[in-house]
């Protein structure tokens, strides 16, 4: 049997409704699209409990993350989620290796353990040279790569991408694609997005349309 | 027409100020802050009997109002409830010749609560009581000592050594005294009669016959002064039976010689 | 408005800070500053300060920086209200605040009862001095907090959950470090406001040497005769303040750059 996460939720916010039901299995990537203001961030947030729904139910496979009916509502960090952002949202006082480990010191990894696991995992994205450096000394497609080390640095089974392509430009795009892809292999994806040419090139599931909180083939 | 009405009218009353007897004129008054409430209603009487003048009042401690007058402060008169600072003062030749005009007599005074469980003098001495005391160099700590050594002479030269190591603070003014003992926080601390006698919830307790200690109040025209003959008509109505009358009502003693 | 007007204002502006300051350097005879400050009693009085003075502070740090964390970024209902009432103090006349303590902590006092019953008496103490401090100085880091932490991009936060980190490490490892520069500000000017503390210690915790009398109550003591050791003593607290002030500039210039 695969793995699959199963999202049915609907939350309703003043001026806003989304309301999704959708499934992804193990190994697969499913791209969002639609345009801004659909609700695509507030979809991850919903994934990776920053957001609660306020009805419906998330699971993956046998773990239910959220079934506001049962009044079960997982906080994020013991989901097996990583989150990419749109804009890296790098720990500013931390070096890029710190900023990798910060997941596995959470995870009560040990400091000398921490340190290589960091290394391996910068290396992994090809970012290992700027280990030592402040997120501020960083290119927008460099940090984009540190910030996908940390989302896979406590090997989450789910991967939620924000636009993570969106900051970077044309020249560095390819190679940002190819480390995504990497990091994808394996896992669930969840991508928004807005450009139709990134959910193509990783949404190996498919790609819907998000328009005005629901989604459409 | 009004403005040469007005003209006329000023010059008037600048004449009239020249020439008649009575000086008008407004004063500034220095006093210590325990003539506060007896120079309030002499004030308002001077100012009756003195048609055009106006008394301005700044209380607060004798030495600090001294120290005021060193730095230039605009006073008309000072009245101290020492006679240390007047007689400083009139030798650098910033007051004239200080006069008597009061006296007033140190006291024990407790919170009538009386949560020191105080029962005479001697009481501040036993171990746990707070007692507040004014600080050395100012004219109620100055008073307060001699009036403790006068204590240890009666009860024992034990007494004060005693008493200085129930000490909990030691205050600036007699004000801060009273506000130690009427919030019920100190139990016992040193001021004057006429102090008991202006504040609410604080009674004196008599000290012993040696321990008596009576101080004179002195007065002074500030030699600065822009309105001499006022300040000088001031002091004169201080010390008349007005002025007495006002100060034998909130407790003060009679002159001394 | 000209330009040579506009500089004549600042001008004025910045003497009507420094001729007081200067005029008690002025005031000081030369190798008087050493003579008074070696009055024992202003030896005490600093020695004082810096001990009270450290406790309030650590109080500050350890109690206000959650509670600035929590009214900055985890509003609930009221949150503004509280916020309000715990800047209430930064406005309130120092003599008020005295009594405030007094009525409260005071021997006959609302706590100020109860804890005499247990024993515990706190007016005329050390650390009478200590709250009296805290009292009037932490809403100023109180406030500096909060605006440090309001100003954390929201996303830091979003990150440190997903990355697994609960609330506390995400208070201590992000939020914290992240809104350094701003506490760091924030707890010079408290410290410095607790140093200068006067109006409330006078009133709630008295004025005994090497007890509650703080260095501004040893200058309004030693005024009276000995003003050698008071301006010895203005002079270094005017020097404390202004390093304090200098090193707040510094370290908002180093902390502030962006990321």
């Amino acid at each position: 049997m695969v793995d699959s996460l199963v999202t049915a939720v609907r939350l309703e916010r003043r001026h806003f409704v989304l309301d999704v039901a959708f499934e992804v299995a193990s190994g697969q990537t499913l791209a969002v699209v639609g345009p801004s203001g659909a609700g695509k961030s507030t979809l991850l947030r919903l994934l990776a409990g920053l957001e609660r729904p306020d009805t419906g139910r998330i699971s993956l496979d046998e773990s239910v993350w959220v079934d506001i009916a049962g009044g079960r509502f997982l906080a994020p960090e013991r989901r097996e989620v990583g989150l990419v952002f749109q804009d890296a949202a790098l720990f500013p006082h931390l070096t890029a290796a710190g900023n990798v480990a910060f997941p596995l010191e959470a995870a009560g990894v040990g400091r000398r353990q921490r340190r290589a696991q960091a290394a391996s995992l910068l290396e992994r994205v090809g970012a290992l040279p700027l280990a030592e450096a402040r997120p501020g000394a960083l290119s927008g497609g460099e940090r984009q790569r540190v910030a996908i080390a940390r989302a896979l640095a406590r090997d989450p089974r789910v991967l939620l991408l924000d636009e993570p392509l969106s900051a970077i430009d044309d020249a560095g795009r390819g190679a940002l694609l190819d480390v995504l892809r990497e990091a994808l292999i394996g896992r669930i994806g969840v991508l928004v997005t807005h450009r139709l040419e990134d959910a193509r090139a990783l949404g190996s599931a498919g790609t819907v349309v998000l328009r005005d909180g629901r989604l459409a083939d | 027409m009004a403005c040469c009405a007005l003209v006329v009218a000023a010059c008037g009353d600048d004449q009239a100020a020249t020439s008649t007897e009575r000086p008008t004129g407004g004063v500034t008054v220095f006093a210590a802050s325990s003539l506060e409430a007896a120079f309030r209603t002499i004030g308002d009487a001077f100012e009756a009997a003195n048609p055009g003048s106006t008394v301005t009042f700044q209380f607060a401690g004798s030495d600090r109002l001294a120290t005021q007058i060193r730095e230039g402060a605009p006073a008309d008169v000072y009245a101290a409830a020492s006679e240390k600072y007047p007689i400083e003062l009139a030798g650098e030749g910033l007051v004239g010749e200080p006069l008597g005009f009061a006296s007033n007599t140190l006291t024990l005074a407790i919170p009538t609560a009386n949560p020191g469980g105080i029962v005479d003098a001697s009481s501040i001495a036993a171990p746990g009581t707070k007692v507040v005391l004014g600080a050395e160099g100012v004219p109620i700590g100055d008073a307060t000592r001699k009036v403790l050594g006068l204590l240890g002479e009666v009860y024992g030269n034990q007494f004060t050594g005693k008493v200085v190591s129930n000490v909990v603070s030691e205050e600036q003014d007699v004000k801060g005294i009273v506000a130690k003992l009427e919030t019920g926080e100190a139990d016992a601390g040193f001021i004057y009669v006429t102090d008991v006698a202006a504040s609410s919830g604080l009674t004196a307790i008599t000290l012993p016959e040696g321990a008596m200690l009576t101080v004179s109040y002195p007065i002074a025209v500030v030699r600065a002064s822009r309105n001499a003959d006022v300040a000088a008509r001031f002091v004169e109505f201080v010390r008349g039976v007005d002025g007495q009358a006002a100060l034998a009502a909130v407790g003060f003693g009679p002159i001394t010689p | 408005m000209t330009r040579i007007g506009a500089g004549a204002l600042v001008a004025l502006a910045a003497a009507f800070v420094i001729v007081p300051l200067l005029a008690i350097l002025l005031r000081l005879p030369p190798g008087a500053l050493a003579d008074g400050l070696s009055e024992p009693a202003a030896v005490d009085a600093l020695l004082l300060s810096l001990r009270t003075t450290t406790i309030a502070l650590a109080i500050m740090l350890a109690v206000g920086t959650p509670v600035a964390f929590v009214l900055a970024r985890r509003p609930f209902p009221g949150a503004r209200i509280v916020s309000t009432i715990l800047e209430l103090p930064v406005v309130l006349p120092p003599a008020v605040a005295g009594v405030a303590l007094l009525y409260a902590f005071g021997r006959f006092g609302t706590v100020g009862g109860v804890l005499r019953a247990a024993g515990v008496e706190i007016a005329f103490t050390t650390a009478a001095v200590v709250l009296a401090q805290l009292f009037v100085a932490a809403p100023l880091y109180l406030r500096q907090a909060q605006a440090a932490f309001a100003a954390i991009d929201p996303r830091l936060e979003d990150a440190a959950r997903s990355c697994g980190a609960g609330p506390t490490r995400l208070f201590l490892r992000v939020a914290v470090p992240v809104a350094a520069g701003g506490l760091v500000a924030g707890a010079a000017l408290a410290w410095a406001r607790a140093l200068g503390e006067f109006g409330a210690t006078l009133l709630f915790a008295g004025s005994l040497q090497g007890v509650t009398q703080t260095a501004p109550l040893a200058i309004y003591a030693l005024l009276d005769g000995s003003t050698e050791s008071a301006l010895g003593l203005s002079v270094v607290l005017v020097t404390i303040s202004f390093a304090v002030l200098i090193g707040v500039r510094l370290s908002s210039r180093r902390w502030s750059t962006p990321w």
